[in-house]
């Protein structure tokens, strides 16, 4: 039988903020996250936004030894580690050294660097460190978290899109349920650079609209985001015996292709609504029971339209438990990073018996209809049950967490 | 000082006083690097075991002394020399890049 597998810490540095509770009074207060990028003169003004991580200074929280050749995605994650572990009392022992793993969810945290280095090595007269050459490997930040924490068990950096953490946390999961890892810290990573943003924008996938408009009939494509949320995982008796707190687990997940269709919205509702069901049903859980769908939409013109159209389907009962909202509105779209984000929303959200809100929603698409959708201010409701959804053109994944709420209650 | 081959000619016999410059060198870029006291640069420290030098560090400390002797080290034949005749202790690591320096040392 597998073992129940928990979260028992929770880390995060995001456009909101360092630390958990920054992360959630944005979230509650419905703030705007996303801001002005500097630089990018060749872009339109209009395009030049994204959800920055600011203000972050390593040396408080993981000391200033050791920190000149880390590049910024490694700084990024090993302080959001840091921020979990402690949140999960765990010390690691040299003797656990084997039973504790990494898994980080990570595309594009690494481009700034190897632009950078390759610009050195084009530089005439300037010698380009060899010391910069590991930060062109996207593992580079979980294999240095590894060497920082001093273990040595499971080590995996996963690429797949959108769904990137949660395919990392279900790696995790399954490592876990079968012994592959006792302890496991799963992140998800993004860092912007001002190369891969104008990337974005010559691939003609950036948005013009200033901030993001999940839903909303203006939405007008991606405004990219960076930041790092990390989860500790492990087994609920042991997270139990050293008195840290459950804050929840994971029950269901799935993961389901979307089909090459003229019609993109339709496909990708297809996939989400399957990706739903069958997550519910690992779950052994239903629509009715769900208290918040954390969606995935960001501001797509297809895809947002394919998630309310998943979500009009499976609940078409219209639950009366059921509250929707897209944090991307406030957060902007960290990519393989932001399913951790989401999953963090729910546990903080239960914790605190309140859905978070779209914002920048105020003409809602009518083609977006979304079930019981929370817009512009979070509202009071209990959390138990939330369904995380992660999707873009290729894949939908879907995860229900199973959250504990306050400790108190 | 190199030919283009890369391998270098042979020069005149190592002095103490070349060395001692050399050896402030070494010592002052690693303790930088390794955010290490000066103090803890002894030539008696191993390498790995008590100073944590890995190969790009090695390769990082020939970059830094090819710029100060306008010396040209061929990076790969280096690599080939210190596999085949590794050096343990930061003392001898300071000998052997004073004969590199001093052209004493065939690198092919």
């Amino acid at each position: 039988m597998a073992e129940r597998v928990v979260i028992s810490g929770i880390g995060v540095v995001s456009p909101f903020g360092v630390g958990r509770d920054a992360f959630w009074e944005g979230l509650a207060q419905g703030r705007p996250g996303v801001s002005r990028l500097d630089g990018l003169d060749t872009l339109p003004e209009a395009c030049r936004f994204a959800g920055q991580v600011s203000g972050l200074r390593p040396e408080e929280i993981i000391g200033s030894k050791g920190l000149k050749y880390l590049n910024d995605a490694t700084r990024l994650l090993l302080c959001a580690a840091e921020l979990a572990r402690r949140d999960a009392r765990l010390e690691i022992a040299p003797e656990l050294a084997e039973d504790v793993g990494v898994v980080v969810a990570s595309s594009f945290s690494n481009v700034g660097d190897c632009v950078g280095f390759y610009e050195s090595l084009l530089s005439p007269g300037e010698r380009t460190n060899p010391l910069r050459f590991p930060n062109l490997f996207i593992n580079i930040a979980g294999g240095n978290l590894a060497i920082r924490l001093g273990v040595r068990g499971l080590n995996t950096t996963v690429t797949n899109g959108a769904t990137s953490s949660l395919d990392a946390l279900q790696h995790g999961l399954t490592a876990l349920r079968c012994g592959r890892a006792r302890i496991l810290l799963v992140g998800g990573l993004e860092v912007l650079s001002p190369a891969l943003i104008e990337g974005f924008w010559r691939a003609g996938a950036l948005g013009d609209t200033g901030a993001p408009r999940p839903f909303d009939r203006r939405r007008g494509g991606l405004i990219p985001a960076e930041g790092c949320g990390v989860l500790v995982l492990e087994r609920a008796e042991a997270a139990q015996a050293r008195g840290a707190r459950v804050y929840g687990e994971v029950a269901g997940y799935a993961s389901v292709p979307v089909e090459p269709s003229d019609d993109e919205a339709v496909a990708t509702a297809d996939a989400i609504a399957e990706a739903m069901r069958r997550a519910l049903g690992a779950a052994g859980a239903d629509a009715r029971d769900v208290d918040w769908v954390a969606a995935g939409a960001g501001s797509s013109a297809s895809g947002d339209r394919g998630e309310a159209i998943a979500l009009q389907r499976v609940f078409a009962a219209e639950p009366h438990r059921l509250r929707t909202s897209a944090i991307k509105s406030m957060l902007g779209d960290a990519c393989a990073a932001f399913g951790i984000l989401q999953v963090i929303a729910c546990l903080l959200a239960a914790e605190h018996d309140r859905v978070p809100p779209t914002i920048n929603c105020e003409d809602e698409d009518p083609d977006c209809r979304v079930p019981a959708h929370v817009r512009d201010r979070s509202v009071a409701h209990p959390v138990r049950t939330a369904i995380v959804n992660s999707f873009d053109c290729d894949r939908a994944a879907s995860l229900v967490v199973r959250a504990s709420g306050s400790p108190s209650s | 000082m190199s030919d283009e081959s890369g391998s270098m000619p042979v020069g005149g016999p190592m002095t103490a006083v070349e060395r001692t410059q050399v050896s402030a060198q070494v010592k002052r870029f690693l303790a930088d690097e390794l955010e290490r006291d000066i103090g803890e640069m002894r030539d008696d420290a191993h390498l790995f075991d008590d100073l944590g030098l890995d190969s790009l560090l090695f390769l990082a400390l020939f970059e830094e002394l090819q710029g100060e002797y306008d010396v040209t080290v061929d990076t790969r034949k280096l690599a080939r020399f210190a596999r085949r005749n590794p050096v343990q202790t930061l003392g001898e690591l300071i000998d052997l890049i004073t004969r590199i320096i001093r052209g004493e040392v065939l690198l092919d």
